[in-house]
């Protein structure tokens, strides 16, 4: 391990969501792509988007259920109410509005979400049901053809908010660190990395001096800041990024914040200062991942 | 879990009701237990024993598998309500095969007779030879056929296949015979080979797809065009996993709609001449 980079001695803070899992399908890769980014887009992070999503995998023809390819995504929310109309809102306006797509499950649990079930009214009368293996699917005609849809979506347990700071001298080194850090962590299972190209500028805390705002910037960590705040960061660091995981379990978010952190340890980049973790004091979520105890599992 | 082997000790002449061979489902498996299953030969109740010589092990499978030999076209009811576990006959079997099965499987190493898989609920048959008329319909006096699961028929079939069949999918390797998919609700049907006349007729809902491209469609039916169908990758998907079958997506079909005699949104896929 490179000595020169210093683990600080904090924990991330994390909390419990509801997670689902899709696989949306296409002709091409592009579609696929087309279709899956605009479903996850504008869902960076729960305080204003209701959702966090992100791409898990990308999928080969012999992964998906109709053969073509595809990718899966897991998204996240609060309440299982927000979940299901995120799903739903976001499978009719961005999934099946795109070229060739199609969506399933990618997942099973006994909590359903509708998909099929509630898209199919699209059809006006025409839409066809038809169960293939223990599964029901719908067939909605639409321009192209037509666009197959699962019934239901399953509803799963996960945790949102696992995390790790990068404090560096400049941007370039830290921006560098952090795309190593997601190009390793993107090759994971089972998480996702919902901010834009995984990677967090405005690193936020509860509150504000505005007393409807219910998050603000997390100045302790701003650079601009120093001498003005009781700031985190000592004289040579004037950057710092964050990356936010969301994943099924407390292993997996373990898992690939270490794969992260390893990746930037492993560079003996001396431009980058340290690594430390976003946290609430351990009053807001009841996942608590401490980073020296991460790195060494 | 348990293998039963039951051989018959003399060749069945008569009908044999072995409808409550089901039951081994249901109750603890023990010799005496089998023994004293009813069936009903020549209308008299006879004890399971006084048919069968019976034997009973264990194996590592999760379900029990019942294996009958020495069957005949007098068995009828085999398979009837059959639920979770798996049915084996090493020959042809009678009527009402696997009629309101719901769920588990049926392997038959010979062919059937009528009412193949009659409303049934869920589960898989396969056939290794023929069946007669009336597969995966309505029984007499119901409204509503088979209503889910799989059957897979390696040979020919009969008239009336798929009357009134509501939910599933039937799957049939060679020809079949006239008035297939009468009145047909929902469900999917594919057929290999050729199909005789009044097929799809009063067929309000459902899927059928016609590998073989010589079979005239009758002008009741609409053509819709040759768009991409891409149920029928998922459908081929499916059915290279479960049967070893992949020939659905080496093909284009054309899309026709019917009965529109009864305003019917049936689908006939038939495939396209290249």
């Amino acid at each position: 391990m490179n000595k020169k980079i210093i683990v600080e001695n904090t924990f991330a803070e994390a909390f419990p969501m509801k997670v689902s899992r899709l696989i949306i399908t296409a002709h091409t890769k592009k579609w696929v792509l087309e279709a899956a980014n605009s479903f996850v887009g504008f869902a960076t992070s729960v305080i204003a988007c209701g959702c966090e999503a992100g791409i898990e995998s990308h999928l080969n023809k012999n992964e998906t259920p109709d053969g073509r390819p595809g990718v899966s995504i897991l998204i996240f929310s609060m309440s299982e109410k927000e979940l299901a109309k995120q799903i739903l809102n976001r499978a009719g306006q961005c999934v099946m509005t795109s070229p060739t797509s199609a969506l399933f499950s990618g997942n099973i649990s006994d909590k359903k979400i509708n998909l099929g079930k509630s898209l199919r009214y699209f059809g006006d009368g025409f839409q066809i049901a038809k169960k293939i293996g223990d599964k029901r699917y719908w067939r909605i005609p639409v321009m192209d053809g037509e666009f197959i849809c699962e019934e239901y979506a399953y509803q799963t347990k996960g945790i949102g908010g696992g995390n790790f700071l990068i404090l560096g001298k400049n941007i370039e080194s830290v921006l560098n660190a952090a795309e190593l850090a997601v190009s390793k962590i993107n090759q994971l299972k089972n998480v996702i990395l919902p901010f834009p190209g995984g990677i967090v500028r405005s690193g936020s805390k509860v509150g504000s001096k505005y007393k409807n705002l219910i998050a603000s910037t997390n100045f302790d960590f701003c650079p601009g800041l120093k001498g003005l705040v009781s700031s985190k960061l000592n004289n040579g660091v004037n950057c710092v990024l964050e990356i936010v995981i969301d994943g099924l379990s407390e292993n997996d978010i373990k898992n690939a914040m270490r794969v992260g952190i390893k990746a930037i340890l492993d560079t003996n980049n001396e431009e980058i200062y340290s690594i430390s973790a976003g946290n609430y004091g351990g009053k807001l979520g009841p996942y608590l991942f401490k980073l020296k105890e991460v790195i060494n599992a | 879990m348990h293998k039963i082997l039951l051989t018959t000790k003399f060749t069945i002449s008569s009908n044999l009701d072995v409808s409550n061979i089901s039951k081994v489902s249901n109750i603890e498996i023990t010799k005496k237990n089998i023994e004293d299953i009813e069936l009903l030969y020549q209308n008299q109740k006879v004890k399971i024993k006084n048919i069968f010589d019976i034997k009973i092990s264990k194996n590592k499978k999760s379900k029990i598998e019942l294996s009958i030999q020495g069957c005949n076209k007098n068995f009828q009811y085999l398979g009837y309500l059959w639920e979770k576990n798996i049915l084996i006959t090493d020959s042809s079997v009678g009527s009402f095969v696997g009629a309101k099965m719901k769920s588990g499987k049926l392997i038959i190493r010979g062919s059937v007779e009528n009412y193949l898989g009659s409303e049934m609920e869920g589960g898989s048959i396969k056939v290794k030879g023929n069946a007669g008329d009336f597969l995966a319909s309505a029984l007499e006096g119901s409204k509503t056929g088979m209503r889910g699961g799989n059957i897979l028929i390696n040979g020919n079939v009969g008239k009336f296949s798929c009357f009134l069949m509501r939910r599933g999918l039937v799957i049939i390797k060679g020809n079949v015979d006239e008035n297939c998919c009468f009145q047909m609700i929902a469900g999917t049907l594919i057929i290999f080979k050729g199909v005789k006349r009044d097929l799809g007729v009063s067929m309000k809902r459902g899927t059928i797809i016609l590998i073989d491209n010589s079979v005239k469609l009758e002008k009741k039916f609409i053509k819709s065009g040759n768009i991409n169908f891409n149920f029928l990758s998922l459908l081929n998907n499916f059915l290279k996993n479960k049967f070893l079958i992949n020939k659905l997506e080496k093909y284009n079909y054309v899309r026709y709609f019917g009965d529109k005699n009864v305003n019917g949104l049936g689908e006939i896929f038939v495939r396209e001449n290249l």
